[in-house]
């Protein structure tokens, strides 16, 4: 291997990122390259320069002290600052709409207690194994008008689908996956590199029920009924994300 | 889980990173008093979504919680008058758009140079390290300093790895050009 490549080791070396196969040739490299070797040794002085305790910004004693006592009440007060939850929203780069139909959607943000672990249980091993190759679509392809016609006489549902590019959440695609024993429509959409797979079925007679957030083992999953139908979002993006596209997805979709 | 629970959670899963949290927060915003109020409003974030979060690295959380509370107070301060807008944020926020559209403040530089006299050796790394562009910086500091992985910071700056790793590559060769010219000038004086 070249010196080109070497440098691309380097680093991956000097944090301990590299598997065993790329070290040993990495070492075996230097050992015999003085350049590399002369480069490798000034990257590891420069990290010990940095790593040095004086440039580590230790929080100050009244900043711990104010945080301190704001816990136990939950709000932490600024003297000339709005409520925290309208700071909150206005930040978000969302319109006005937006913002209340995420207001609504954390307000009624409860947390389940484990009622649904096996069913929680099997929508993760259903998001996983979509993430593994060629297992995450049936059909590809962003076109919301391609997407819900493939569902059709595949399955007794026909899941709305919307196409979320312009919130941030591309649609990717669809497939079908079974959940608790019935043939469910997974809508398949992608934040950054992060992928949610959003789970419909039928669900005869249910009641609309609000969207509730759950964690299981690093995943986060949001729960919500709507209109008969059974919404499963599951993904491992973090859960203010996740409440965004669920509130952006149930917006989409009412009439 | 009743509010005192929560409360008493919350403070022993959260406050032991108070430290990484602030110096992250204050790599960030170049300045202490705006690193604090980031950090309280990032607590305070935290706090109120505690209910969600379930295992996974508690420091990641926390420091992604710091960098969307640091953007936006960058927005919020961005949107008042430009009275007061520091030419940092500024920068900052054309670099968070888009990187490569940046034009990279390269240390090795004659404003650097003014910058490292009569400093001490801490003071002029401290320099070096705040003039890089701040993707560089980010990715620098919680490595090297908050020590997280590259999938973890992957994951707080969602970016790929191999963006992850770039960036750093390009952080450890800008300031080790720039360390360079200033040990040599130690040397020399």
């Amino acid at each position: 291997m070249s010196c080109a490549d070497m440098a691309a080791l380097l680093h991956g070396m000097l944090d301990g990122e590299l598997d065993a196969v790329n070290a040993v040739q990495f070492e075996r490299h230097i050992e015999g390259c003085a350049a590399c070797a002369a480069e490798y040794r000034r990257q590891k002085e420069l990290r010990a320069a940095i790593r040095r305790p004086d440039l580590f910004h230790r929080a100050p004693e009244h900043l711990r002290r104010a945080i301190e006592n704001a816990i136990p009440s939950g709000v932490a007060r600024r003297t000339e600052a709005a409520p925290w939850w309208r700071r909150l929203f206005s930040d978000w780069r969302l319109g006005a709409g937006m913002s209340l139909a995420l207001a609504a959607s954390l307000a009624l943000f409860i947390v389940t207690t484990g009622n649904n672990d096996s069913l929680q249980e099997e929508l993760i091993a259903g998001h996983i194994r979509s993430l593994q190759a060629d297992h995450l679509t049936d059909v590809a392809t962003s076109d919301q008008h391609t997407v819900k016609p493939w569902f059709n006489g595949k399955l007794d549902v026909s899941p709305p689908v919307v196409d979320l590019a312009d919130g941030g959440f591309p649609l990717a695609g669809g497939r079908l996956d079974y959940i608790d024993g019935r043939a469910a429509a997974v809508l398949v959409y992608r934040r950054h590199q992060h992928v949610i797979n959003l789970f419909v079925w039928a669900d005869e007679g249910a009641a609309d029920t609000p969207p509730r957030a759950s964690s299981h083992r690093g995943y986060n999953l949001i729960h919500w009924t709507r209109g008969e139908l059974s919404f499963w979002a599951v993904s491992e993006l973090n859960l203010d994300e996740m409440r965004e596209f669920e509130a952006m997805y149930t917006k989409q979709i009412s009439p | 889980m009743d509010d005192e629970t929560k409360a008493r959670q919350f403070r022993e899963l959260a406050l032991p990173y108070l430290d990484d949290a602030y110096n992250f927060a204050r790599w960030l915003t170049h300045n202490s008093q705006n690193a604090e109020d980031v950090v309280q409003d990032a607590y305070m974030r935290a706090f109120q979504f505690f209910d969600g979060f379930r295992g996974g690295n508690p420091r990641a959380w926390i420091l992604t919680i710091v960098r969307n509370s640091y953007y936006a107070w960058l927005r919020k301060s961005q949107s008042q008058a430009a009275v007061g807008l520091t030419a940092a944020s500024v920068a900052d926020v054309g670099d968070e758009e888009d990187v490569n559209e940046l034009e990279m403040s390269d240390p090795d530089q004659d404003d650097v140079e003014t910058l490292l006299i009569k400093r001490t050796e801490a003071d002029a790394l401290h320099s070096l390290i705040a003039a890089l562009p701040s993707a560089f910086r980010e990715t620098l500091v919680l490595r090297e300093m908050e020590e997280l992985s590259y999938q973890q910071i992957a994951e707080i700056t969602g970016v790929p790895i191999g963006t992850v790793m770039s960036r750093l590559a390009r952080a450890r060769g800008l300031l080790q050009k720039a360390w360079a010219k200033y040990q040599e000038k130690e040397r020399s004086a």
